[in-house]
């Protein structure tokens, strides 16, 4: 790619001074200008031919921000009822540092009842019933171990490979590797719900590759993208009149002097107007059938989790490459119990429903799913009457769970173990890295490939690290 | 690693006085001297040819030829075949590598160290790196027509390659697939035995274009959800041989003709049902 043509093209972005945020605009540059024919248009947000076969094509990112507990979940522990109320034996915590709470706090075993579900027999706590009846679709991962007991360095891990600033996340990195299909809508989407991620921005930020391969945030209310509705006054004719104005006098310029950056510009007003239809449109869920609104619990017009897990499925099969969900709902130091009965409330039906709708239309086939935080919480409770904690559970990198579905994860399968008390994952560990180099296996990019040049030196999302977890694959 | 790492290492491998392998040294040694090998050495002593009768680039063929031909003598680096020939001056006839630069001094110090130490083989063998490339065969064929390329762009196709470096394509209409008729698909596919992956999902293509899609002999996804099709495709659908993939989601194929699919061709794997 021509990194003249790059910064000309941000020029231009960043002095055009409409609207749209730059980012949404950026990334949706490309298709439409290689499609007009206009020459060295470099298509840069073009889909891209994998390194090697793609098991799926795209991917729905389901973070769940806080750090969900997973034994309250998906990790049952009955050995933690025998030491309950009682500290943590010292073997188990030696040489492990807690964010909040010392190492000989008191067990707390979870009053959560774990079922097995399904022809696989995966368990379950009834906090997650709805999850519980596609267990034969989704594959539980319960040995996940992160670096990191804080937020945002966690989060920083999860999304971008690196606890430190300035790394792209991984949706950035998939775009980079394979651009996108969708022309009219970005290569990848923000939906947000819960609070604010710790993180922040970062999460879905690009580092320090060019600047299109962001994620772009749709917001909550009102329109999704900014300026997608004309203003009053301004009809869709009197814009489409002031476009091929505008147009006409471009083309005439860009026969004088032959220079590809004014047919970039056409192409871009012409991408922007497109998306003023296509995005709306997409945004609108009211289209579905009541039953699959019901299915998912999303009511048009609202802002929540359930609604964004449909718009998900709708910006996925629109040709959008990655979509991540954030809901950072889940940071339980204190009342854990109904912290986690309040989160699957607004998660559970959704998620589960999700899986069932991507099942039914096929699109689960070629499509990533992944769920998780950026760490898991300690057998052992937190109490801290000076901070109003009480009955809560502080954070744990050392063993956490997330789940996979869709493109190329083997369902039904749970894999790796903790020890008997929860404490550390020791069969099958998964390191961020590892599920990392997985996701951009299945996704047909070599994670030892996939570089991108920078101060000096190549970097991966993976950095030096990352195996693939092969036991995940069907 | 990169290469100055590896200097690092090989340098502290130096400083290591005795015969005790540092904690992990064993297993780091052995990758290390594995991807040496087969860098250096596999070429001619590797899957494809076998030159001397041996073959350097696993641990089952080092271990094999050692019983045999005193390859590699653990602990005793000197009596080590492996050791002489790539120790000899660069002007010798036997020294190994035959082409390209000798190994350099500091390589020949990390075999001479890993023999010494007890040629341990843990690790020597290519992390397993699982490549659904290289475990499917792709069928060869040209590139295509630019021209039959960019038609292709302007009806607003999606084509790509389905891997880097392979003439196999991934054709697909995420925007406005309505506006795709058996018109368009005839266009389509011109592209042969080209296409790998069709995705004529929520498309306007009737049942005669479904048979124009029966020609294509590599076709191994097929993408048929939301479209007008109905029972008469299951026999057009039964002679794509190639095919491994198909949604029929969302269209009037009944549960009982999907489960045909399904029974008689098991290799088939088949996604979709009924209109909801």
């Amino acid at each position: 790619m021509n990194s003249n043509l790059h910064n000309a093209r941000r020029r231009f972005l960043s002095s055009a001074g409409f609207g749209i945020g730059n980012t949404a605009l950026g990334s949706l540059l490309g298709n439409r200008a290689e499609a007009r024919g206009t020459p060295a248009a470099a298509n840069l947000m073009a889909a891209r031919a994998p390194h090697h076969l793609a098991r799926a094509r795209r991917v729905i990112y389901l973070f769940q921000g806080g750090g969900p507990s997973q034994l309250d979940l998906f990790d049952p522990k009955p050995m933690l009822r025998k030491f309950d109320g009682k500290p943590a034996p010292a073997d188990r915590v030696r040489n492990q540092r807690f964010a909040f709470i010392k190492p000989n706090a008191a067990i707390f075993a979870s009053p959560f009842a774990f079922k097995k579900h399904g022809k696989s027999g995966a368990e379950f706590s009834e906090a997650m019933p709805h999850l519980a009846k596609v267990a034969d679709n989704i594959a539980i991962v319960r040995s996940m171990v992160t670096d990191a007991f804080n937020h945002a360095p966690g989060q920083l891990l999860m999304n971008t490979g690196a606890m430190q600033f300035g790394r792209p996340s991984m949706g950035a990195w998939v775009t980079y590797g394979l651009g996108s299909e969708a022309s009219n809508l970005p290569a990848y989407v923000v939906l947000s719900s819960g609070g604010g991620t710790s993180a922040g921005s970062a999460n879905w930020g690009a580092g320090f590759l060019p600047s299109y391969h962001q994620g772009v945030p749709f917001r909550r209310t009102g329109d999704p993208i900014l300026y997608l509705s004309n203003p009053p006054g301004v009809s869709g004719t009197m814009q489409r009149e002031s476009l091929d104005a505008i147009g006409d006098l471009n083309r005439e310029r860009l026969d004088l002097t032959g220079d590809p950056e004014i047919a970039t510009r056409t192409a871009s007003f012409e991408t922007a107007f497109r998306m003023q239809t296509s995005a709306p449109e997409m945004m609108d869920i009211s289209k579905e059938s009541p039953e699959t609104l019901a299915l998912y619990g999303a009511k048009p017009g609202q802002s929540s989790y359930a609604n964004n897990c449909l718009l998900a499925r709708r910006l996925i099969e629109r040709g959008v490459r990655f979509v991540q969900l954030n809901h950072e709902t889940w940071d339980h130091h204190s009342q854990v119990v109904q912290g986690i009965k309040d989160s699957c409330e607004a998660t559970d039906r959704a998620n589960a429903a999700l899986i069932q709708d991507l099942q039914r239309t096929g699109l689960l086939d070629e499509t990533l799913v992944i769920w998780g935080g950026e760490f898991g919480r300690t057998p052992m409770a937190e109490h801290n009457p000076d901070a109003g904690r009480t009955m809560g559970r502080d954070h744990q990198p050392s063993a956490f769970t997330m789940w996979l579905a869709g493109g190329g994860i083997k369902p039904g399968l749970t894999l790796g173990a903790t020890d008997e008390l929860g404490f550390h994952a020791v069969e099958d560990r998964v390191h961020v890295h590892d599920l990392h180099a997985t996701v951009l296996h299945l996704l047909g990019l070599d994670h030892l490939k996939l570089t991108h040049r920078h101060q000096g030196r190549d970097f991966r999302l993976t950095d030096v690290h990352g195996e693939l977890v092969t036991k995940l694959f069907t | 690693m990169s290469q100055f790492n590896k200097s690092i290492l090989v340098l502290g491998v130096l400083l290591t006085t005795g015969g005790v392998a540092r904690a992990g040294e064993d297993a780091d040694l052995a990758s290390q001297v594995g991807a040496i090998l087969r860098q250096r050495c596999a070429s001619c002593h590797g899957e494809e040819k076998h030159k001397g009768k041996l073959r350097l680039d696993n641990a089952a063929a080092i271990d094999e030829a050692s019983r045999r031909m005193q390859l590699v003598v653990a602990g005793a680096p000197d009596k080590s075949v492996l050791l002489q020939r790539i120790a000899l001056p660069a002007d010798d006839v036997d020294v190994m590598p035959p082409e390209g630069d000798p190994l350099p001094s500091v390589q020949v110090a990390l075999f001479r160290r890993w023999i010494a130490l007890g040629a341990k083989l843990t690790e020597f063998d290519e992390p397993k790196h699982v490549s659904t490339r290289v475990e499917e065969k792709l069928p060869l064929v040209s590139a295509a027509e630019p021209r039959l390329l960019e038609k292709l762009k302007e009806m607003g196709a999606v084509v790509t390659p389905v891997a880097r470096d392979v003439s196999l394509l991934d054709v697909g209409f995420p925007e406005n697939p309505g506006r795709i008729t058996d018109a368009e698909l005839a266009v389509v596919v011109r592209l042969a035995e080209r296409i790998r992956r069709l995705d004529l999902s929520r498309t306007a293509i009737t049942q005669n274009g479904l048979r124009l899609v029966a020609s294509l002999p590599n076709l191994h996804t097929l993408h048929l959800r939301g479209t007008a099709i109905n029972e008469d495709a299951l026999p057009v659908i039964m002679k794509m041989a190639a095919l491994r993939r198909i949604n029929i989601a969302e269209t009037t194929l009944s549960p009982s003709a999907i489960q045909s699919i399904a029974k008689q061709r098991p290799e088939l794997a088949v996604w979709g049902s009924i209109r909801q």
